[in-house]
């Protein structure tokens, strides 16, 4: 099962999201200045129309309807000597442009207006224009400057979430890889059970169903029969006691890893012929449970194959407890093989363990030049 | 796990792009909108009453025209100043009989227009009657403008009263005195003295405003009796004769302004001006009149 791509689906959404913001923050305050600016520079004009009609008014007033003729005059005055920024000056009326002052507009140019409110003509207005070409520029300065803020921002808007929403994915990656760590060490206990079971029938079961036969034998006065009994119960026991044995993590509870280590080692020497070095620690310090068993089904397993399939003349076991880690090394001098190319499940099994335990595992081989098996494992199993 | 869905999306940005350009556009219209000018059309041609002579113009031919038209006799309705720029436009626009000016036509002026020079008038340095006569000359009157000199001999402060760029008065003296036209300007660009833009405001500013100073009409004063102080240019005292014999230098020509031949009204008006009665009134309001033009003389 393959997680989401929880990055490349955010990306997807967070993408618009930071156009958005972008677009807002580079137009937002821009256009905010342009709109005031422009509203303010028409507030003026508006302002400076409504001094200029205010005097025209005045004179026109004793003029009549010839105030259109004297109102140049006035206009150019009033420009000229009291109205400095008023730039271009327009008076129309309900005929058209009566007299216009100052340049005509080049570029952009703000325009107020205000009634003449003289009699004879309702329509009758001063317009005043003032340039707008700075407000305009500076607005497109600020469009600039925002823009890269803009930009900006949407940049950390979409990388900032991807970012951590990679590295939630590859942690869920680990998550679920460890999770099917889990199951497969549930298969582990599984199968022992079963090998268990199957041993405790095909060795125990079937020493004492034979036992009860010859003792079913015995009540009919066989002497020789007794005689054949007490070998089978013999046999029993020692089957019972390779059993337990196997079954080791029990033993380890009562004696710990190093005696148990000791025991198997002897054992297995004297079931093999295989001398076994062994390089343990003094004392008997008590290790975690699942390391410990860890520990001795991994060395079961090593001497297993090595007893299998090496042909060694000797196997050296060692342990080292070194700074929060177990240090584990099982070699022997037999055959080696190409570590690439071969297929069990017992070095699976050891890779497992190890990995469970939050170790690292180093199979050390060659063909025709043994082979050194080397775990080491924290020995703090609960901070993993 | 791409997510074609999420394409939409992308319509929220382009919504606001494209808003923001709405708002933009809207913002540029509404504000950047002038007037909207039709073409102009005629004017309606505007008079009081058929049987009245309807004038209007500058501010220094009205108080000889005035006199003029009531010893005249008959209707004429006479308007404030539109200045002579306005009386030239208004005879041509057909919105009074004759023009007004106190300058001569400039040259885009010209066209279609006959010129009735009809008095000559002196313009004069004048003041309260507070202030004792002075004799001025070019540097005089240069540092009266230009402020380097701030008092009366008596002491008072001293006021000048300017008129607005390009009034006949002070065109007419600084056509004469070049240094004085220098401070006069120099004074006007830096706001140094109050501006008046009317003859009326200059009159009332001089009688008013102890120790105030400026150019004046000396027709105007005369007319209307006006209690101010004529002060002497280079020892000339100002009058009809110093003026005729070219002594004293400052004056201007009063003129009348009709398109073409002008109306059997006007024409009887201007026979009365050129006529010998009118002439002598001209002369005892402290005017030089002056020929009808030799071109229209029957
Ligand atoms: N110590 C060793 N010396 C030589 N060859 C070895 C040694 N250990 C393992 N091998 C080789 O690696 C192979 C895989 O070992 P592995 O323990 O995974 O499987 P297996 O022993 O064959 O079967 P099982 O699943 O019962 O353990 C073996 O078949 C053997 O060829
Ligand atoms: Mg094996």
């Amino acid at each position: 099962m393959r997680p989401p791509n929880l990055a490349l689906w955010l990306r997807a959404r967070m993408r618009p999201l930071a156009a958005m913001v972008g677009v807002c923050v580079a137009l937002g305050a821009p256009l905010a200045y342009l709109h005031f600016g422009l509203r303010a520079r028409c507030a003026q004009a508006s302002a400076e129309a409504a001094r200029i009609a205010f005097r025209v008014r005045q004179e026109g007033l004793s003029q009549d309807g010839l105030w259109r003729y004297g109102a140049p005059k006035l206009v150019e005055h009033l420009q000229a000597f009291h109205l400095g920024s008023a730039e271009r000056i327009r008076i129309v009326d309900r005929f058209g442009l009566v007299f216009t002052a100052g340049e005509e507009p080049q570029g952009a140019t703000v325009w107020g207006r205000a009634a003449l409110l003289l009699a004879d003509d309702s329509q009758s207005a001063v317009w005043v224009g003032l340039g707008a070409r700075d407000v305009i520029v500076d607005g497109l300065v600020l469009l600039l400057v925002f823009a890269a803020v803009g930009a900006g921002l949407a940049l950390l808007v979409t990388r900032l979430p991807v970012r951590s929403m990679e590295r939630a994915g590859e942690r869920i990656l680990v998550l679920m890889g460890q999770s099917e760590l889990a199951r497969r060490a549930a298969d582990l206990q599984e199968q022992e059970r079963r090998r268990l079971a199957r041993e405790l029938h095909d060795g125990v079961g079937q020493a004492l169903t034979g036992l009860r036969i010859h003792l079913q034998l015995a009540e009919h006065g066989d002497g020789k029969v007794l005689e054949r009994a007490k070998g089978m119960v013999d046999d029993a026991i020692e089957e019972v006691r390779r059993s337990v044995a196997d079954l080791g993590p029990s033993i380890l509870d009562e004696i710990g890893l190093l005696e148990a280590l000791r025991r198997y080692t002897l054992d297995f020497s004297e079931r093999t012929g295989i001398p076994v070095e062994l390089d343990l620690p003094a004392g008997d310090a008590r290790l975690p449970t699942s390391l410990e068993s860890a520990c001795y089904r991994i060395v079961q397993e090593a001497l297993s194959n090595t007893a299998k399939h090496a042909g060694a003349s000797r196997v050296c076991l060692r342990v080292q407890i070194v700074s929060e880690h177990l240090r584990l090394e099982v070699s022997d001098d037999g055959q080696g093989f190409e570590p690439g190319a071969v297929d069990g499940q017992g070095l699976c099994n050891i890779a497992q363990r190890v990995s469970l335990q939050g170790g690292c595992l180093e199979i050390d081989t060659a063909p025709g030049r043994g082979c050194a098996l080397r775990a080491e494992l924290p020995l703090d199993v609960e901070g993993t | 796990m791409k997510s074609p869905s999420a394409r939409w999306l992308y319509f929220a940005p382009l919504a606001v792009l494209l808003g923001a350009s709405a708002l933009c556009a809207w913002t540029l219209s509404v504000f950047l909108t002038g007037p909207v000018i039709s073409q102009p059309e005629l004017r309606p041609q505007r008079r009081v009453a058929e049987d009245a002579l309807v004038l209007a113009g500058s501010g220094s031919n009205l108080p000889l025209t005035r006199l003029l038209a009531e010893a005249w006799g008959r209707r004429v309705y006479l308007h404030e100043s539109i200045g002579s720029r306005g009386g030239v436009r208004a005879v041509r626009d057909g919105a009074i009989d004759l023009g007004l000016i106190s300058r001569p036509l400039r040259e885009e002026e010209q066209q279609g227009l006959v010129v009735w020079p009809y008095a000559r008038v002196a313009v004069v340095i004048a003041s309260g009657s507070s202030v004792p006569e002075q004799d001025f000359d070019e540097a005089g009157l240069a540092q009266l403008y230009s402020g380097v000199r701030r008092t009366w001999p008596d002491g008072t402060a001293l006021r000048v009263v300017q008129r607005e760029l390009g009034d006949s008065s002070h065109d007419a003296v600084e056509r004469h005195w070049l240094r004085f036209a220098e401070a006069s300007h120099e004074a006007y660009r830096r706001q140094r003295w109050r501006v008046v833009y009317a003859d009326a405001s200059m009159r009332a500013a001089l009688l008013s405003e102890r120790g105030s100073v400026g150019l004046f009409d000396q027709g105007a004063v005369r007319i209307e009796q006006l209690p101010l102080r004529i002060h002497r240019v280079e020892g000339v005292r100002p009058s009809p004769e110093t003026l005729e014999s070219g002594a004293y230098p400052f004056s201007k020509d009063l003129s009348m302004l009709s398109v073409g031949p002008p109306s059997d009204l006007a024409r009887d008006f201007l026979g009365f001006i050129y006529s010998d009665r009118g002439r002598d009134l001209t002369r005892r309001a402290g005017y030089l009149p002056l020929e009808r033009p030799a071109a229209e003389r029957p």
